[in-house]
């Protein structure tokens, strides 16, 4: 990858029906930053996730992920991981057969990277048992190894913690943090604003699909006023618009 | 071969087999069942293919073919049969990723779409495999030829082929169009239900070997698909098909199997990555339907009684699949009496008959069929809620036996008047077939219980639903009809009227019987019961 910005999005727009998922989005982030993608529920975050994997074409608007245009999937693809928000793993298939399907469909070998992981994460033990034995947290871990088994240049993680408990969700933010450290751009949506204030490098917020607060996470603070943390800055900028929009609700 | 393309096919080659252990793994625990019943199904059709292609082998082997006629219509109904079939599988499941996430970003979608009609394949050879095996294996024997035999094997797995990459591509399409269609998206149950019965009617009707069905055939025989009939029959002594029908066969085999396929796969991805229609949601807050409820005495009944038979109701309503197979007794009545009636010109007599038997089966099946699978996302709460199981149980059957017992009764008594049937045989027909409408629901809620329900169909449109399991289906009917045995008996004998009426007696009897016993059976069953981790 050159010098290009990990992402970047131009106009970015997706509509489905009548409704705007995405409006005219532009983005930039920068390799190897930790980007906190913040937003209320519905505000688009999920739908911009899966235009920059390449899971869903956008309705207008350009984009690039790891230097190449998501309108060319086979050359995105190699370069990024993705841990969507319910872990994709087979519950008939065993934690060590889940993980081998994966880097057989990338056709890697990672045999010894498995088992690295797998005792990174704890998961040694259960990883011959069948998943649909295994509790949220372990099914989160084993997607997160999918996603990293490739070593990408890009991760996107939709709401990696959530559900988890403290133990599961600090190897989560471990391995965020390690990757990161690493030169792995991790593109982080969540709704568990410390995480991001722990970890993001820049943070985005997404309001009806638009980009409405954006900037490192102490700028962001500063400028909503003394002693703020992410979560007044994120009801903050949420509010104005909530409040604007409730009557036209009504 | 590009390196590119062996890391496709071996992607494509790893997606088929993880697809297929999956299955193998779900039939082996938590679907064993299902497995059992389909060995036994399977050996008994295999004796079944078996002694017919035994025969069928040495009367051609013997005596030749006058014409090719007959293999190619058993070629051309095996196409379209196996063609609806993998179809209907690709739009309710096997054209729905699990984990779409995680493999389209691993892996290029052609491998996938080659690799889940690679796995549609092997399961297709899995369930059919050994009935076809013996079939072959007998006409074998028939003919006296291994070559024979080796054919017949080779050209119906390349049938096999066409007949998955054919349906998955049908399958696809009918996915693509139902998700980029606001009509369709809002009416897919409806729909649904009405296209599996039509395709039902149809396969009837041609079945039937009408006039207007012979007219639409006749001219399919002529073309290449058919000729798959004189290709399988190729190295069988005493035929000789003309070498321009084999030559046509093997064109049908060797370039419709990759370029239907490559069809296939680009609709797959059409599906997979497209936008699909979401019309704005409906107010639709209606309780039209539970109008019936009125109907029930409401001191009598419990709140929960009360609450599951509303709650099935509405839920049939809204999503009618859950209920095909309390529908599907009156398409089949509707079906035979056509086919009679195109038949033999007359309306067919025995319509009230059908009727008051469509309506036992209703009532049996339209609520009762898939008792703690049906419950799907709401089974913790409904475990956990305190409800008992008599309770719980009883909602589902009187639900059943508010629709079923009126549509049981008035059916057979408007066809009856319709068609001037004596009033007492009418009076017959409703009151036996309300009385073993009573058991019904008992034997369904232990049909359901010994073959559950639990894995979700995806609808076109995005909706995803929980059907009642064909197995449960098929042991359903076969209990009822242990029951029927002695109504049956002596309807078929004309015996008097005082044996008619111990038999119908006793039909009567063994429904409830059964049914109750099924019931009790249930209830035990529902009181100890401890949902399977999948579910929750």
């Amino acid at each position: 990858m050159s010098d290009a910005p990990a992402i970047e999005t131009d106009s970015l727009r997706k509509v489905y029906g009548e409704a705007i998922a995405v409006r005219d989005l532009d983005l930039i982030v920068p390799q190897g930053a930790v980007y906190g993608f913040l937003g209320p529920n519905g505000a688009g975050k999920t739908s911009t996730i899966q235009i920059l994997t390449t899971l869903q074409e956008p309705t207008a608007g350009t984009a690039t992920v790891a230097g190449e245009s998501i309108g060319r999937r086979e050359r995105v693809t190699p370069h990024i991981g993705y841990l969507p928000e319910e872990p994709p793993v087979y519950p008939e298939l065993t934690g060590r057969e889940n993980l081998e399907y994966v880097a057989g469909l990338r056709g890697i070998e990672a045999d010894e990277r498995i088992e690295s992981f797998l005792g990174r994460f704890g998961l040694t033990n259960g990883a011959d048992r069948a998943v649909s034995g295994y509790s949220k947290g372990m099914k989160q871990k084993l997607g997160l190894i999918g996603a990293l088994l490739h070593e990408p240049e890009v991760l996107f993680l939709d709401e990696p913690t959530a559900g988890l408990d403290p133990r599961a969700a600090r190897a989560v933010k471990d391995t965020i943090a390690d990757v990161s450290d690493r030169g792995v751009t991790v593109f982080l949506s969540t709704h568990i604003l410390p995480v991001v204030e722990e970890l993001g490098d820049r943070v985005g917020v997404l309001q009806d699909g638009r980009l409405v607060a954006e900037g490192p996470p102490d700028e962001l603070e500063e400028t909503a006023g003394e002693d703020a943390n992410l979560e007044d800055v994120f009801l903050n900028v949420t509010r104005s618009r909530s409040s604007v929009a409730a009557p036209a609700d009504q | 071969m590009t390196r590119e393309r062996r890391q496709l096919a071996a992607a494509a080659m790893l997606v088929a087999r993880t697809e297929v252990r999956r299955t193998w793994r779900r039939l082996r625990t938590s679907e064993s069942n299902k497995l059992v019943a389909g060995v036994a199904v399977g050996l008994f059709y295999g004796l079944i293919g078996g002694v017919t292609g035994f025969f069928l082998g040495s009367v051609v082997a013997e005596d030749g073919l006058a014409t090719m006629t007959q293999p190619r219509l058993g070629a051309l109904a095996v196409l379209v049969i196996g063609t609806f079939l993998v179809a209907q599988r690709t739009v309710k499941r096997s054209g729905s990723l699990d984990a779409p996430g995680a493999v389209l970003t691993a892996t290029s979608p052609a491998a996938v779409a080659v690799g889940v009609m690679g796995a549609e394949a092997v399961r297709g050879l899995l369930f059919l495999g050994l009935p076809a095996a013996l079939t072959v294996l007998g006409f074998g024997i028939g003919t006296g030829d291994p070559v024979a035999a080796a054919v017949l094997a080779a050209v119906a797995l390349c049938v096999l082929a066409l007949v998955v990459v054919v349906g998955f591509a049908v399958g696809m399409a009918f996915k693509y169009v139902s998700m980029r269609s606001t009509f369709v998206t809002r009416n897919r149950g409806k729909l649904g239900v009405v296209g599996t019965f039509l395709a039902f009617g149809g396969y009837m009707f041609f079945l039937e070997g009408h006039a207007l069905s012979q007219a639409i055939v006749d001219p399919l025989l002529a073309l290449p698909p058919a000729w798959l009939g004189d290709l399988a029959l190729a190295g069988t002594p005493n035929v000789s098909p003309q070498s321009r029908h084999l030559l046509g066969g093997l064109g049908v085999l060797g370039f419709g199997v990759p370029v239907v396929a490559g069809g296939g796969v680009r609709l797959a991805r059409r599906v997979w990555f497209g936008e699909r229609v979401r019309p704005a949601e409906r107010a639709d807050t209606t309780v039209a339907g539970t109008d019936l409820l009125g109907w029930l005495p409401e001191a009598h009944l419990s709140m929960t009684v009360r609450a599951v038979v509303k709650k099935s109701v509405l839920r049939a309503r809204r999503s009618p699949f859950i209920v095909q197979y309390g529908l599907l007794p009156y398409f089949a009545l509707a079906m035979f009496g056509v086919q009679f009636a195109i038949q033999d010109g007359t309306i067919p007599p025995w319509l009230p008959h059908g009727a008051a038997a469509a309506g036992v089966v209703t009532t049996g099946t339209a609520f009762a069929l898939n008792p703690i699978g049906g419950e799907e996302g709401l089974l913790p709460i409904t475990v956990t809620a305190g409800v008992d199981a008599r309770s719980f149980l009883a909602g589902l059957v009187i639900a059943g036996w508010l629709v079923g017992l009126p549509a049981t009764i008035g059916g057979t008594i408007v066809l009856g008047a319709l068609l001037g049937t004596p009033p007492v045989t009418i009076l017959a027909l409703a009151i036996v077939g309300s009385g073993m409408a009573l058991g019904a629901p008992g034997i369904a809620l232990a049909a359901g219980i010994v073959f559950p329900s639990v894995e979700t169909q995806s609808i076109p449109g995005a909706s995803e639903t929980v059907e009642p399991s064909t197995f449960a289906f098929g042991l359903f009917v076969i209990v009822l009809a242990i029951a029927s045995l002695p109504v049956l008996a002596t309807w078929a004998m004309g015996t008097g009227t005082i044996a008619r009426l111990g038999t119908a007696t006793a039909s009567v009897a063994l429904a409830w019987l059964f049914g109750w016993a099924g019931f009790r059976y249930v209830e035990r069953q529902f009181d100890g019961y401890v949902p399977n981790p999948d579910l929750l």
